[in-house]
């Protein structure tokens, strides 16, 4: 398979920046799997797990992330999250605060538009709680 | 003549002095390290989000419902200027660098006649702009109690900003911090975060890739991932910011206690001749007084 560049990043530090066949990304509007020649995209992200396949042959390294963007432009694919953990140091509790301190979020913030998307980052970290 | 239990008692509170000036160096040095590879790990973020930025820039220059946080609401009445120094002093010409920077640009708009409104992080730039322009001053933070700057202080900075923007509190927003080049030189700089900046740093082959792949999929839509997008590079900007003013506040401040520790060493070093000439001079008249007297027999 051909492979492309990713580069993912936090705030705190460069994650990850090797050459990789396969992302799968979980879009806002739904997850999405990112290959070579991807057309150019802006996506921005909610709570879940980037599988990166640096080899399909092998298994994928995950991450969770709960907030971010990805930029893919001519073969070059960035992820931009505000925090990542790798899924095996994701434990339940881990996830059950980040549930409460959107939920706490969510609740104090009395603007339309923003509840609601805190509303449902709030539902699809439930989801992934239920899937855990 | 100054007598010899005086010098002796400024000799020592020198040494005392070189003794804590050294000490301040060397955890500077090692505090600078932390700094500074904090700074250096948050790079490739902030290059990455501004490199996403200028694509945007790019592609939706000249429509008319661009956000107000990228390009502006069009007026430049009122500028909010925020200035980030350190909350401790004895670090140079550090906060001074950047506050003349400040004062030198506050001057210019109010000559013409703009409005300004000022939000203090850090202390020492708050106790120095306080005595001229206490009046202007909406804000002041502290990070005093933050021990390493983490990426929710300037998440809660870059919100207070945005939510006064969208209040209309203010048209141009201007982030006063010192960039860190390395131990010896921090350059103060004022860099614009509302409205965006056009980067024309950008050189051509960059300019060239980009403007054949000015058709971006949005997902969801543009004005949405805009919304989120603007907000969060806006936080960025100040978390770099930050985190370079605390590398180049160390830097600064190390550079400072080595010439300090340097000067009392050549103190301590005149003080000791001194001492020196005036136990020889005391000894010799002493013995003048010694031979005279047994010559006088």
């Amino acid at each position: 398979m051909v492979k492309f560049k990713l580069d993912f990043v936090t705030p705190e530090k460069l994650l990850y920046s090797k050459d990789v066949e396969q992302v799968i990304v979980p879009g806002s509007e739904g997850e999405f799997t990112v290959l070579s020649d991807h057309s150019p995209i802006i996506s921005s992200l909610r709570p879940g797990y980037i599988k990166i396949y640096e080899d399909l042959s092998n298994g994928p390294t995950i991450y969770f992330v709960t907030d971010g963007f990805i930029d893919m432009e001519s073969n070059q694919l960035t992820i931009l999250a505000q925090s990542a953990i790798e899924k095996d140091q994701l434990s339940s509790k881990n996830l059950e605060d980040i549930i409460t301190s959107y939920q706490g979020e969510a609740d104090a913030t009395e603007n339309g538009t923003k509840k609601n998307k805190l509303i449902l980052k709030v539902d699809a970290l439930k989801a992934l709680q239920g899937e855990a | 003549m100054p007598n010899l239990k005086e010098l002796k008692n400024r000799q020592v509170s020198v040494k005392a002095t070189q003794k804590i000036t050294r000490a301040m160096q060397m955890v500077a040095a090692a505090k600078l390290n932390k700094a500074q590879e904090s700074a250096q790990s948050a790079r490739p973020y902030a290059s990455k989000i501004s490199a996403v930025m200028a694509n945007l820039l790019t592609s939706i220059d000249g429509s008319s419902n661009a956000p107000e946080l990228m390009v502006g609401n069009g007026k430049s009445d009122t500028h909010l200027l925020v200035v980030a120094t350190a909350d401790r002093g004895l670090c140079g010409a550090f906060n001074s660098n950047i506050v003349k920077l400040f004062t030198q640009e506050i001057n210019e708009l109010m000559t013409q006649s703009k409005q300004v409104k000022i939000i203090c992080i850090g202390k020492k730039g708050h106790d120095l702009i306080r005595r001229s322009h206490e009046d202007k001053i909406i804000d002041f933070i502290s990070l005093k109690e933050v021990k390493n700057i983490s990426y929710s202080d300037a998440e809660e900075i870059g919100n207070n900003i945005v939510a006064r923007f969208e209040e209309g509190e203010f048209d141009v927003c201007k982030f006063y911090y010192s960039s860190f080049k390395s131990v010896i030189s921090q350059i103060p700089i004022a860099q614009q975060l509302i409205p965006l900046p056009i980067d024309n740093e950008l050189d051509s082959t960059e300019l060239d890739t980009k403007s054949n792949l000015s058709i971006y999929d949005y997902e969801p839509e543009e004005s949405d991932v805009m919304e989120d997008l603007l907000p969060l590079n806006l936080n960025i900007q100040v978390f770099q910011g930050l985190l370079e003013n605390a590398a180049s506040e160390q830097g600064s401040r190390m550079s400072a206690m080595d010439n300090a520790t340097r000067n009392a060493g050549e103190m301590i070093n005149k003080l000791t001749l001194q001492y020196n000439r005036t136990r020889q001079a005391i000894i010799t008249k002493e013995l003048i007084e010694i031979i005279s007297g047994a010559e006088a027999l």
